[in-house]
């Protein structure tokens, strides 16, 4: 048997100009679970237009890692599946859900990106906006990336509470990772190029390298927190960011 | 003192942002700013424009997709000027404008389109995608510059040729039969002094445009608010 793995896990979550604006508390939520060579990392990004977006991102996160660090791997597509409809039913049931049925998970609205990986093999299941990047090779810019999904419009995407969120759920498998990045769209904006399917060179590299020597995870994320918070992250986007990194090592 | 210091300013170095490279929507205002708009009706705007910038930049979309551009048609000169230059919305002060003489609504258009065609290089050079401009011509009285029909002419051909998208709108005692010779769209007619109506109407249109995908239907509707039939 082998050794039990620990992943080294950062995440920071930042309230955007825009909710700081109207004195309101930030929509994105982050959860993560390991056990032996298991991790499991989940980000959401609850809708704004949403009255209890963050409750259904908090839900999702909590929710999903809870059920998969323990699920049988050979069938994670499943219990994936599986994690989102217990979450649903748990929302269905929730206090502030007048309806007690779908109808009322509108007000529940947040996007899924997630990632469970183990014994050298992953996989991004994805709702929505946001990304997941999976980093192989350093030197070779190796990745494998979870693509935002948008609408007709570039603000419209999709949410895990929609009646047909499964014609949305999105799995993207990858091996052999040295880590691996979630975030929500308002890091996507200059992590990811214009035609979102490739890095900015000068984005997530530096900050892969830099988490991965730096093995003070208060000191790893206060850092990856300025740096979020500067003028020019502000600029280029007024939402919501949330960035959490893995190490697969 | 000098630990927080440290932690507030600890940064993870290389980190490059990209710029800004959403596709723009660039919009611009020709306001006539005329001495008949003293008073009342110079106020009215103003406040309009406090509330295009307040609703552009709640606008989390449209706050770093539309740019903004206002020239303001006034003077004794017959002038034409750029009261605010190109900017991304997010970016966007409302100027304070002023009213007083003539109304040289020509001079102004041909600004705005020779504006626009420099900016489109801008976006070209720099690899950035923009949807067709937008320009709103308000007036409430009529062009008074020589050669208006000129530019009047240069508008309907710059729409026809697909460059630009011109709405005219006319306030009380504007010439409408003047004023539709901008567009190619018949001139709407803005009710009493709802400039903060039109204005919201605008951010909330140009921002839906913003995000549409490529040859969306026409997004320009609900304009009850402001307009009068």
């Amino acid at each position: 048997m082998k050794n039990k793995q620990s992943f080294q896990i950062v995440a920071v979550s930042t309230v955007g100009a825009y909710h700081k604006a109207k004195g309101v508390q930030g929509q994105d939520c982050f959860a993560s679970k390991q056990n032996n060579h298991r991790v499991v990392a989940v980000v959401s990004d609850g809708a704004g237009s949403a009255k209890y977006g963050k409750i259904g991102a908090k839900y999702v996160c909590e929710k999903v890692c809870e059920l998969l660090v323990r699920a049988d791997f050979n069938h994670i597509r499943q219990h994936i599946i599986n994690a989102i409809e217990a979450t649903r039913d748990e929302l269905m049931m929730h206090r502030l859900n007048k309806t007690k049925n779908e109808n009322g998970l509108v007000d529940f609205s947040a996007t899924l990106i997630g990632a469970v990986y183990q014994n050298g093999k992953g996989v991004f299941f994805h709702i929505g906006d946001g990304a997941g990047v999976a980093l192989l090779n350093e030197t070779k810019h190796d990745v494998v990336i979870s693509e935002p999904e948008n609408g007709i419009f570039a603000s419209e995407t999709f949410f895990y509470t929609m009646d047909d969120w499964k014609d949305s759920l999105r799995f993207t498998p990858f091996e052999k990772a040295d880590s691996m990045f979630l975030m929500t769209d308002g890091v996507t904006c200059f992590a990811l190029k214009k035609n979102e399917k490739s890095l900015e060179k000068d984005f997530i590299w530096p900050i892969n390298q830099f988490l991965s020597r730096e093995k003070n995870t208060k000191k790893a994320s206060r850092a990856l927190k300025n740096t979020l918070e500067t003028a020019q992250a502000r600029r280029l986007s007024a939402d919501d960011k949330t960035l959490m990194w893995v190490s697969l090592k | 003192m000098a630990d927080t210091q440290n932690i507030s300013s600890e940064m993870i170095p290389y980190v490059e942002f990209a710029d800004n490279a959403n596709e723009r929507t660039p919009c611009v205002l020709v306001l006539d700013c005329s001495g008949s708009m003293r008073g009342e009706p110079i106020k009215q705007l103003n406040v309009g424009l406090k509330a295009l910038e307040k609703e552009l930049k709640e606008d989390i979309d449209a706050a770093s997709r539309v740019q903004i551009l206002i020239i303001k048609a006034c003077g004794k000169e017959d002038e034409a000027v750029v009261a605010s230059d190109w900017v991304d919305a997010m970016d966007f002060t409302a100027p304070s404008m002023e009213a007083g003489g003539l109304t040289p609504l020509g001079k102004a258009v041909q600004l705005a389109l020779k504006k626009i065609e420099d900016q489109k290089e801008l976006y070209d050079s720099c690899g950035v995608s923009s949807k067709r401009p937008w320009i709103f011509l308000v007036s409430d009285g009529e062009p008074t510059d020589y050669g208006w029909e000129q530019a009047a002419q240069e508008c309907l051909d710059a729409q026809k040729n697909k460059k630009v998208i011109v709405h005219a709108i006319g306030t009380q005692g504007a010439n409408m039969e003047k004023l539709a010779k901008f567009s190619l769209m018949p001139p709407k007619r803005l009710v009493g002094l709802k400039f903060t109506e039109f204005f919201l109407w605008l951010s909330r249109s140009v921002s839906c445009v913003s995000k549409a995908a490529p040859h969306a239907d026409d997004l320009l509707k609900d304009i009850d608010a402001w307009n009068e039939e």
